[in-house]
């Protein structure tokens, strides 16, 4: 299946001018994949950059993609929402600048019921300019 | 996107134990709750580090960006149907040899605590 075929907001219950991701790009249990492009009309846009809070968003939205996959594709339920819970040891080298596609990946250490746990690398190209670890949990189902 | 007076008004600045601290009003009408979800409202987290930022940039009188964050922990929704004036306090704020800020912040309404948060500002 090519995952970046996918309307990103099957996957996801933030809407427009909410949502900080634009394909899904590749999924498994273990980890999955992301990206984004910065584009002037984004509400985290600032001075020609993504301001931190889009860029962490733009991470918790990758575990979002993840989770509405799962259960949008495999459980066959629908999107649920999802909270963040804790970001830990976030460090920003740098914030991408309007333009640049960034290409973020999660690996998932532990998963425990609607908690989910993963470490991200945020890349513009090989160059990593973001890492963190984050707590998502999830909730009810969407409304939409 | 600037959340003051969109997402948050400054009600009053006060000073907790000879550290800032912030009354702060939730304006329920920002646009981005009906994004953030359609129909159950919830301040966005990332949201909320930014308004620490912000007023931290009120108390500084100078503008500041977020490098490292050590923790932020959410242990409680905002939900702008149920809570409508939040303290922002600033336990720390110290200056490093670098220049770069260590800050200590906490959100809170009455009892209940929101968020908690450890980082480095530049």
């Amino acid at each position: 299946m090519n995952y970046t075929d996918i309307n990103i907001l099957e996957l996801l219950p933030q809407r427009p001018p909410f949502v900080m991701v634009d394909h899904l790009t590749d999924y498994s249990e273990a980890q999955s994949s992301c990206d984004l492009t910065i584009r002037e009309d984004n509400v985290f846009c600032k001075d020609g950059e993504l301001a931190a809070a889009g860029l962490v968003e733009h991470i918790a939205q990758t575990c979002a993609a993840r989770l509405g996959y799962y259960n949008k594709y495999i459980l066959k339920t629908g999107v649920r929402l999802g909270f963040i819970g804790e970001v830990k040891d976030l460090d920003i080298v740098r914030l991408p600048r309007q333009g640049e596609r960034i290409d973020t990946t999660i690996t998932v250490i532990q998963e425990i019921f609607d908690v989910t746990l993963v470490n991200a690398e945020v890349r513009v190209g090989t160059e990593v300019i973001a890492t963190t670890r984050l707590k998502i949990a999830q909730g009810e189902q969407s409304s939409e | 996107m600037v959340l003051q007076d969109n997402l948050f008004s400054i009600i009053s600045q006060v000073q907790e134990g000879g550290q800032p601290a912030f009354q702060v009003q939730i304006n329920k009408e920002w646009p981005i709750y009906r994004a953030h979800f359609p129909g159950h409202p919830i301040t966005p987290g990332v949201c909320i580090v930014q308004m620490i930022q912000e007023l931290l940039e009120v108390h500084l009188g100078r503008k500041v960006s977020l490098r490292k964050a050590k923790n932020v922990k959410y242990l409680a929704i905002i939900s702008p149907e149920e809570v409508s004036e939040l303290t922002v306090s600033f336990p720390k704020i110290e200056e490093q040899e670098d220049g770069s800020l260590k800050v200590q912040a906490q959100v809170a309404s009455g009892e209940t605590l929101f968020t908690k948060l450890s980082a480095t500002f530049q």
